[in-house]
């Protein structure tokens, strides 16, 4: 019990002081926003008629979107705990590293779905997938928000696996934010791979055509949360 | 002769076998006529290249059991000889690349791990130059280790990913027996060739190592 | 009792070598002061006997406990004051003591947190971010957070250092209740007055060794100040 209560005061903590400042999730909804436009525009000379390439096109647009959003996320979280000595002033009290990485996935982790959540549709509406989809998904569309959503949620939970760890890492040295980036996305790519697969084949036919793809994410997520909770003692304490 | 020139005296031998095997011995295939002999070192650059990143997430995990410079040692010079390898293996695949599939690169499950596998370790030599004396060991053996882990995943994502658009490429291929033998002549000699420049490379670190102490201790006798 | 045991504590960062087998014992109700300039490795000291960063070689104990294998054990029984406040600067005193003393574990935390803020006299200001606060309001926040959980350890870094008069004095006299009440305390200060206002026994960090350890009754603080001087003075010939 008590572990799940320490966790929880944690993630209680985490999270007050990521929408303690409302700007925050204010710009990176505007920044999340800003890249889909940026994507539509690019795309916008080549922009394909049929659903089947258009849901390719919103599903890359999206994870490409919550990938960078989710850098920044990161970054942000962890130059919190490396100011005035706050991570060391955490150790102190005895907690265990486990603890804290595992609380420090949820927290992102539910940063991040909420913005998912609110970007999405504006997302797919700009990118105009919404309105070309066959009737009979566009009579469950909310079901189908509700799917994609879920694919998203477990994919996000992977890179937060992932990203946390590094963060914790690359924290400690001065060109944080390119580094960060630089480390990080070569492990990203199974989950950007697997997730726009899923995301393409519930955009064109509502289902996931097979385990394979959400496999592979729910896989990559387990593999990186079980390893990194056990090395994130030695990112913490050396 | 020490046990490094050994084995430096005995990766070059197998080198020049191997290039006699490989233009002499083999007979030459025929679609892709002498392109195909580039086959022989590509591939075995490879495999070398896993298997330095491999040796650089074993000495990773036991630097953060033991603790000994020496195995942090390893893995950094595992990590950036098997870069140098990585090199080679993307400049001879794009060329096999060329004229087998008419395309300078190609989606192949092996040649993409292998190539996420690089920038991976190309972020682990940029992280610790970046970081401080400290905590630098540390730091890089936890992505050493995390970095391999991620392995296993690419390779069956990018396998169903380009979804059998070129089935049976490289890697299904039945070689003949006189193409066989050059192949392991060749994969042996490079073998011989990393194992040369991990001894190498290790000594040279050890001896900046042993610098670093002379001097101090003069600076701080004088 | 032996609150504090360190023995041949040696601490190299890469080939410079800050701290040269160095002993320090005290007990409880001690007050040790430790007199060093700037660079003589007081911070890296005080950090080892914190357990935040592991020496090179040497033993350390608090109250009993192997801090080096069990570390996370040996934490609760330790408060610091270093250079920076170790907690949340986005959150109010209020909350991060409440935050802290949750991970402690602390019973009666509400009564708690009310006693401590009032003691530094920052109730009309407990739910203001600390990052509002003047320098002398930061060090008694810094205080309070250290004694939260009352450890029976206390490790106060140039607890001097930036303060005006009355925050010298405040933190004196918090030092000296302290003492009082049966807890050990190190400090370490380049400002020789305060030093021996304040302390039981001293002790001087040249060379990243300890050196001597005088009583209060065997010396003056005339005496001390001149041997100070001359070992700084040779020290720096050397």
């Amino acid at each position: 019990m008590g572990v799940f209560r320490q966790i929880g005061w944690l993630i209680h903590k985490d999270l007050a002081l990521q929408f303690r400042t409302k700007e925050m999730l204010a710009l990176i909804i505007v920044f999340s926003v800003v890249v889909v436009l940026i994507f539509c525009f690019a795309f916008g000379p080549i922009f394909p008629e049929k659903l089947e390439e258009r849901g390719k096109l919103a599903a890359s647009v999206l994870w490409g979107t919550f990938l960078f959003a989710g850098i920044i996320t990161l970054n942000r979280s962890f130059d919190i705990e490396r100011a005035n000595g706050a991570l060391h002033g955490l150790r102190l009290t005895g907690v265990d590293a486990s603890y804290f990485y595992l609380s420090k996935v949820v927290s992102i982790f539910v940063f991040l779905i909420l913005l998912e959540v609110i970007v999405t549709p504006i997302a797919l509406q700009f990118l105009d997938v919404l309105t070309i989809l066959p009737v009979a998904l566009q009579k469950e569309l909310p079901w189908l928000l509700l799917k994609l959503i879920g694919v998203l949620a477990i994919g996000t939970l992977g890179f937060c696996a992932v990203g946390v760890i590094v963060s914790g890492i690359s924290t400690n040295t001065d060109g944080t934010e390119s580094l960060l980036s630089v480390i990080l996305l070569p492990l990203t790519f199974p989950v950007i791979m697997a997730g726009a697969k899923c995301t393409v084949s519930l955009l064109t036919t509502g289902g996931l055509e097979g385990n394979f793809w959400i496999s592979i994410l729910i896989v990559y997520g387990l593999i990186f949360l079980a390893s990194s909770s056990l090395l994130f003692e030695f990112v913490v304490e050396g | 002769m020490t046990r490094t020139q050994l084995i430096g005296l005995l990766s070059t031998i197998f080198l020049f076998v191997a290039i006699y095997f490989i233009f002499s011995f083999a007979e030459i295939e025929m679609t892709m006529l002498e392109v195909q002999k580039i086959f022989y070192f590509h591939i075995s650059a490879a495999i070398t290249v896993f298997l330095a990143f491999g040796v650089t997430c074993i000495f990773s995990i036991l630097y953060l059991i033991k603790r000994g410079d020496t195995y942090d040692t390893i893995a950094l010079v595992s990590t950036e000889i098997g870069i140098v390898f990585g090199v080679v293996v993307f400049t001879t695949g794009p060329i096999w690349a060329r004229f087998a599939w008419n395309t300078w690169w190609n989606w192949e499950p092996r040649l993409t791990s292998a190539l996420i596998l690089w920038l991976t370790y190309i972020g682990y030599l940029i992280l610790r130059s970046a970081l401080a004396e400290e905590k630098k060991r540390i730091y890089s053996a936890v992505l050493g280790i995390i970095g391999f882990l991620n392995v296993p995943i690419v390779y069956f994502s990018v396998e169903l990913w380009q979804g059998g658009l070129h089935p049976g490429t490289a890697t299904k291929m039945n070689l003949p027996a006189t193409m066989q033998t050059a192949w392991l002549i060749s994969w042996l000699a490079l073998t011989l060739l990393y194992l040369f420049l991990l001894m190498f490379r290790y000594r040279a670190e050890q001896m900046k190592l042993e610098l670093g102490t002379i001097q101090y201790r003069q600076m701080n006798e004088s | 009792m032996m609150l504090l045991q360190a023995s041949q504590i040696t601490k190299r960062f890469g080939n410079r070598i800050v701290l040269n087998g160095l002993d320090l014992n005290l007990r409880s109700g001690e007050v040790v002061t430790i007199f060093g300039p700037n660079g003589a490795g007081k911070t890296t000291l005080i950090q080892i006997l914190s357990t935040l960063i592991k020496p090179t070689s040497g033993t350390l104990q608090i109250g009993g406990i192997d801090a080096l294998a069990e570390a996370l054990r040996a934490r609760p029984s330790l408060g610091l004051v270093g250079h920076e406040p170790l907690a949340y600067l986005d959150l109010s005193p209020y909350e991060n003591l409440k935050f802290f003393g949750r991970l402690y574990g602390l019973d009666g935390l509400e009564q708690r947190i009310a006693d401590l803020l009032d003691e530094v006299q920052l109730i009309p200001y407990a739910h203001e971010p600390v990052k509002l606060f003047s320098r002398g309001m930061i060090q008694r926040f810094m205080i309070a957070k250290a004694l939260i959980h009352d450890p029976m350890l206390l490790l106060f870094d140039e607890p001097f250092s930036g303060l005006d008069l009355a925050a010298k004095q405040f933190v004196l006299k918090r030092i000296d209740r302290e003492r009082a009440r049966g807890k050990g305390i190190v400090l370490t200060t380049h400002d020789t007055e305060l030093g021996y206002h304040i302390g039981s026994r001293f002790h001087f960090l040249l060379d990243g060794q300890i050196e001597r350890g005088a009583e209060k009754e065997d010396i003056g603080l005339e005496a001390l100040a001149r041997e100070y001087e001359d070992r700084l003075n040779r020290c720096q010939q050397r």
